[in-house]
């Protein structure tokens, strides 16, 4: 065995494990980026954000084709209206369901069935929250906010499975996080903007940072999650502020 | 109840009349040089005064080098550059227009409650805010020239046809909405207040700036300190292993030596020798003649080989490594090449070179003698050359002529110390590979001194009371290698020319060799007992 398949393969029992270990955390990964909690640009009053792929390159988890989207921000207070240095507050929330999981249900599967099959697959996970922004320059602004996650997870095989040397019949969890977030968004042309913002969940100590271009239509960002399998997932959203 | 409300409204209403209609929509706050003010449209331009009231359709102008600043009562404030000229149009406390007729202002509308208005108007333009802070131009003829948002957003009406919601960072010029440049920013975010000089508008902003510069600084401080950490650390990582000694060498000269053991790549391992000699005296050669010069000289010691596969990172590895691969890791290459390298342009080279066979699974190296002198080029000096050196696949080396070994003579060898002293020397008869006619001795002095110079005994080894460490620290070798003619089947004491890169300014190589990189890697190892036991 080459060099490369070992490491392949040390890699994907890595996957395993943290699956193993804490299915819905795993998957939360994922999620994070769809969660986009930057403000929306000064003068707008709403935005719709569809994420198209986040760390999905190498696994075919929540993506464009598994994994139905949508998150919407709404603008409650537009910076220094009610009085002078007041923040531009927004609530943002969004939510997500992997419709593939479903597809691959066979709800008639019998433990008596010779090959493993799911019974039920369900993924899906929401988000709210509050940002709120301040500028600094015209063209800089800071932003900190909160958000509140909730990923489930319910995965039921027909039979029990030998994974790793654990019995597994059923993937089942939910996991909450609470989020706090700071960044710096720094205008540099006519809609277009780059973004750099760090996050940090209280719950299950899990630190993330995200950079990325905010152009008037989509955001290209590359997000680092120092403690993930995937340290650096890519992520490619699209949105429409009104 | 709300019939109540009203009738309270409109006895306040009948009862201060006054009181809801003639309250002045702004006043002066302050202004510098000439400034006047007028009640209405067709009254008389008065001399402005602080505090003085403007009321509705009233205007205010300022003069060359004047400027004026305007307080409304929804705690709007309006700043007036030299030459501008507006009109306010105040419908009541909550509906604000002004008419920007030419000129420049900078207005802060700091927040107004639900149904309050504050707009600017031009001839062609209408400018709606709430929340904002902007500057705003107009020409001559009154058409808006330039609108810049520093915070906040601007509804902008171009001719009742043209909307624009301008936000903060970006501004209107030349009919097109545009992100603000830094100079604009910089002239909206300056201080306009009359009583303030000029020089004096953009301290704020410097100050600001030079914080900023100050941050930067430290940022670029923090990152060269932790470049330099890291390049410290990627050296010694590069190098593993670096030492060096000054000492007096056998003949009273002093010497300086510096060792480092580099890794050029994966699968090579580079000893370099450097000894540098502020001048240079041969006084303690015994059996061969130095006949060069005297000066200041620079020898070198290079040593590398490279294996069949990649080595560990770290050498404390290599004994777990070598061990496990024991069946597999072979070496291809082997280089021991020494030279005088004193000056740029000429080299005097002496090297083996030797390669494995790859097709044979034979551990065998054999390696061939090859001399030269190394000239500069166009491209490369001499020394430069030296560290290319490679054995080419036709057994050649660029520079250099290729000798094999004389099998047909024997060499010659020091007779067996009865001292003890640590003195030796021997010489070897080598055939010039292209001409079997050409024939040269390479010879060799050699030396264990200590870091006086002094030869040393068997005996200090053996029955020194000096620990085995302090007595390596206190010694060195030392090697005088010459090529030298061929007469008679002996080494003359003539340098030998008969060669391609002969050596015709008559150098020797002269190094001293210290044990302290070596000492320092077995002691490496000997601290890291685990990476001996441990598989790699």
């Amino acid at each position: 065995m080459r060099a490369e398949d070992n490491q392949f393969q040390s890699f994907a029992i890595q996957q395993a494990g943290q699956l193993l270990a804490n299915p819905p955390m795993f998957i939360y990964e994922f999620q994070r980026n769809m969660e986009s909690t930057n403000p929306l640009p000064p003068g707008k009053c709403a935005g719709l954000n569809y994420h198209f792929l986040g760390g999905i390159i190498i696994v075919p988890l929540p993506d464009i084709t598994s994994a139905a989207n949508i998150s919407l921000k709404l603008r409650l207070h537009p910076e220094g209206r009610l009085y002078p240095g007041l923040p531009q507050v927004d609530v943002v929330g969004g939510y997500w369901k992997s419709f593939l999981a479903s597809m691959i249900e066979d709800k008639n599967a019998k433990d008596t069935d010779t090959d493993t099959k799911i019974t039920k697959a369900d993924l899906h996970g929401m988000f709210c929250g509050l940002t709120m922004a301040s500028s600094l320059e015209p063209r800089v602004r800071l932003f900190w906010g909160y958000k509140y996650s909730n990923l489930n997870i319910d995965i039921n095989l027909n039979k029990t499975q030998d994974i790793l040397g654990s019995k597994v019949n059923s993937f089942n969890g939910r996991f909450n996080e609470h989020t706090f977030s700071a960044g710096m968004e720094h205008t540099y042309g006519q809609d277009k903007r780059w973004i750099i913002e760090g996050g940090y969940g209280v719950m299950n100590n899990l630190l993330s940072t995200k950079v990325s271009w905010y152009l008037k239509y989509v955001e290209v960002g590359l997000n680092i999650y120092p403690e993930s399998v995937f340290i650096m997932q890519p992520e490619l959203n699209f949105h429409y502020n009104f | 109840m709300t019939k109540s409300i009203r009738k309270f409204l409109l006895l306040v209403l009948f009862l201060f009349p006054a009181r809801a209609f003639c309250e002045p929509a702004a006043i002066i706050l302050s202004f510098t040089g000439s400034v006047d003010f007028r009640a209405a449209k067709d009254a008389e331009w008065k001399n402005a005064v602080k505090g003085a009231q403007i009321p509705d359709s009233g205007s205010v102008r300022t003069g060359k080098e004047s400027r004026a600043a305007l307080f409304f009562k929804n705690n709007t404030t309006v700043w007036l550059k030299e030459n501008t000229t507006l009109e306010i149009q105040s419908k009541n406390i909550i509906d604000n227009t002004i008419s920007l007729n030419t000129g420049s202002i900078k207005v802060r509308v700091p927040h107004l409650r639900f149904r309050e208005k504050f707009s600017i108007r031009s001839r062609t333009a209408l400018a709606a805010v709430r929340g904002t802070i902007f500057t705003a131009d107009a020409n001559e003829s009154g058409d808006l020239s330039s609108l810049n948002v520093l915070f906040g957003e601007v509804k902008l009406d171009i001719d009742n046809k043209k909307s624009s919601l301008i936000s903060q960072g970006n501004g209107f010029a030349d009919g097109k909405v545009l992100l603000l440049s830094r100079e604009s920013e910089l002239m909206g975010l300056e201080d306009w207040s009359p009583a303030t000089q000029d020089s004096e508008r953009r301290a704020i902003l410097k100050d600001n700036e030079n914080k900023r510069n100050e941050i930067r600084q430290f940022a670029v401080q923090t990152n060269a300190a932790e470049r330099e950490v890291a390049a410290g650390r990627d050296q010694i990582k590069e190098e593993d292993f670096a030492a060096g000694r000054t000492l007096t060498d056998v003949h009273g000269n002093l010497v300086r030596v510096d060792q480092r053991l580099d890794r050029p790549d994966n699968k090579t391992i580079q000893v370099i020798n450097v000894v540098k000699r502020t001048s240079y005296s041969s006084g303690g050669l015994r059996q061969y003649a130095y006949n060069g010069t005297s000066s200041a000289r620079f020898d070198s010691l290079i040593a590398k080989v490279t294996f069949n596969s990649a080595l560990p990172d770290q050498i404390n590895q290599f004994p777990g490594f070598f061990q496990q691969n024991d069946k597999t890791l072979k070496l291809d290459n082997a280089e021991l090449i020494v030279a005088n390298t004193t000056e740029d342009g000429s080299v005097f080279t002496i090297g083996f070179f030797g390669k494995r066979n790859p097709n044979s699974n034979s551990d065998d190296i054999n390696s061939d003698l090859y001399v030269g002198t190394l000239s500069a080029d166009a491209t490369q000096t001499g020394q430069k050359k030296l560290f290319n050196l490679k054995l080419n696949s036709d057994l050649s080396v660029t520079g250099l002529t290729h000798f094999t070994e004389d099998t047909t003579i024997k060499s010659i060898e020091s007779p067996d110390s009865t001292s003890g002293e640590l003195y030796h020397y021997n010489a070897n008869r080598w055939v010039d590979a292209a001409n079997v006619n050409s024939k040269i001795w390479l010879t060799s002095e050699n030396f264990v001194i200590n870091n006086s110079g002094k030869i040393r005994n068997i005996s200090d080894f053996t029955n020194g009371s000096s620990d085995f460490e302090s007595l390596l620290k206190n010694s060195a070798g030392e090697v005088a290698i010459f090529a030298k003619q061929d007469v008679n089947n002996s080494p003359s004491n003539i340098d030998a020319t008969n060669f391609l890169g002969g050596n015709a300014t008559k150098k020797n190589i002269d190094l001293v060799i210290i044990p302290d990189l070596i000492l320092s890697v077995i002691k490496s190892l000997a601290t890291s007992g685990d990476a001996l036991k441990t598989a790699y």
